[in-house]
């Protein structure tokens, strides 16, 4: 693997960096996957990251998973080319980690926080709802696991629900599982029933069904 | 949700819809709303589904580069104990051994000549070793005389290095009056006062031909 010596941009006291070479390299080797520049981010930024963690004194979350679920966040955005580079990576991720924290102590409900507090960046995606999807997921079993995972196979990288390519058809995945395309379909209906009665069970997952 | 609009919807979508069907189908969608409604929210679920996977891809990835250089950091940590170790062993190893030996050539110099000699601190037991010191009773010695109201003392020199006896004898009968063990490292041995009547003794210590006289009076 190639190891690459990033030095993120930050300074701190000051104002930070605006975007430049080693935050274009780093950006890049995100997108290629190399896990040499998660590591470069982690033990660089994780310090800085931790300090600000600990500004919010009743917060209950390990700051080493506010780490990790902010720099997996700024990953899947990078890839989806919602990181345009207004700002350092370094900011970048550092508000994210802090929009989480302050995502925590509102649902913990030890502070009431004004909207203006969470930092603007290009979102777009609600994380919230992937996580409670991937738990439902973990309830389900195996066998509606697979078939779900082969039927929504749409496209490698879907950015945008409206521009879905075709789903595999019940054939193929009769034959990938080993059954005929009557028992595929039959078996996929009632397992997609069973997701669509899970997430209506789902408090959390009001807003997000018809 | 009706289950015709299910199998229509999940037919349109991995295109096994005749062209006609297809066509009326989107006719469909765009005058009946609740097919329209589910065949969104199938969409939606799908991509959500896509979505959350790639997040939880993503974020093993991002959990083992953390632990990854976690651990790497804990290696590096762990190399540079053992070096630190390793240095901190033979440094105190080296400062060990010149203490011990204590061979720092010492200059001695003279008005006219510069001598070099060098001191080796030698062991007591290494420098006595080969030589025999000369035993010699110290006291009770040369006929003194002693009172009978006193402890007596018997002192020699070195100490002994092996168990032996102390012998006293009558100097006139030339009998054995007294004869007890001592110990190894031992030099000297006491008598209480009354234990020897009055008289002339003479006394040794068993292994050595030292001997010495003394009396014992009243007084």
């Amino acid at each position: 693997m190639k190891i690459i010596p990033f030095s993120l941009s930050h300074s701190q006291g000051k104002e930070y960096n605006t975007t430049n070479s080693n935050d274009e390299q780093l950006i890049r080797s995100i997108m290629n996957h190399e896990e040499a520049a998660l590591r470069a981010v982690y033990k660089e930024l994780y310090q800085k990251i931790r300090k600000m963690v600990y500004t919010f004194r009743n917060i209950t979350l390990d700051p080493e998973d506010i780490f990790q679920e902010g720099l997996t966040r700024s990953v899947m955005n990078i890839r989806e080319g919602k990181f345009r580079g207004e700002s350092s990576f370094c900011t970048y991720l550092n508000s994210i980690c802090r929009n989480i924290c302050l995502k925590e102590l509102e649902h913990q409900k030890t502070i009431a926080i004004d909207k203006r507090d969470f930092i603007q960046e290009e979102y777009g995606t609600d994380f919230g709802l992937l996580q409670q999807v991937l738990a439902i997921r973990g309830k389900l079993e195996e066998k509606c696991r697979d078939i779900i995972d082969l039927r929504f196979d749409l496209a490698e990288n879907p950015s945008n629900p409206s521009e879905q390519t075709m789903t595999p058809g019940f054939e193929e995945i009769a034959g990938k599982l080993g059954l005929t395309p009557d028992n595929a379909r039959q078996r996929f209906k009632r397992c997609l029933d069973k997701l669509k009665e899970l997430i209506k069970k789902n408090p959390d997952l009001k807003n997000y069904q018809p | 949700m009706k289950k015709e609009n299910t199998d229509r919807i999940e037919s349109y979508m991995d295109g096994s819809l005749t062209a006609s069907e297809r066509e009326r189908f989107e006719e469909d969608l765009k005058a009946d709303k609740i097919l329209a409604g589910e065949f969104e929210y199938r969409k939606r679920i799908a991509f959500t589904w896509q979505k959350a996977k790639i997040y939880a891809g993503t974020k093993k990835e991002v959990s083992d580069a953390i632990m990854n250089e976690r651990s790497k950091s804990k290696r590096r940590i762990a190399g540079y104990s053992i070096a630190a170790s390793f240095f901190v062993i033979t440094f105190l190893s080296v400062v060990l051994l010149y203490s011990r030996v204590g061979n720092h050539p010492e200059h001695v110099v003279d008005n006219e000549e510069e001598t070099i000699t060098p001191r080796f601190k030698i062991p007591e037991e290494k420098a006595s070793a080969g030589t025999i010191a000369k035993f010699v009773l110290l006291f009770p010695a040369g006929g003194i005389a002693c009172s009978r109201n006193d402890s007596l003392v018997f002192h020699w020199s070195p100490a002994l290095a092996d168990s032996s006896f102390i012998i006293i004898g009558n100097e006139k009968s030339k009998n054995l009056v007294y004869r007890e063990k001592l110990e190894p490292g031992k030099i000297s041995f006491k008598l209480d006062r009354h234990f020897l009547p009055v008289g002339e003794y003479n006394w040794q210590v068993e292994g050595f031909p030292a001997n010495e006289k003394f009396k014992i009076i009243n007084k």
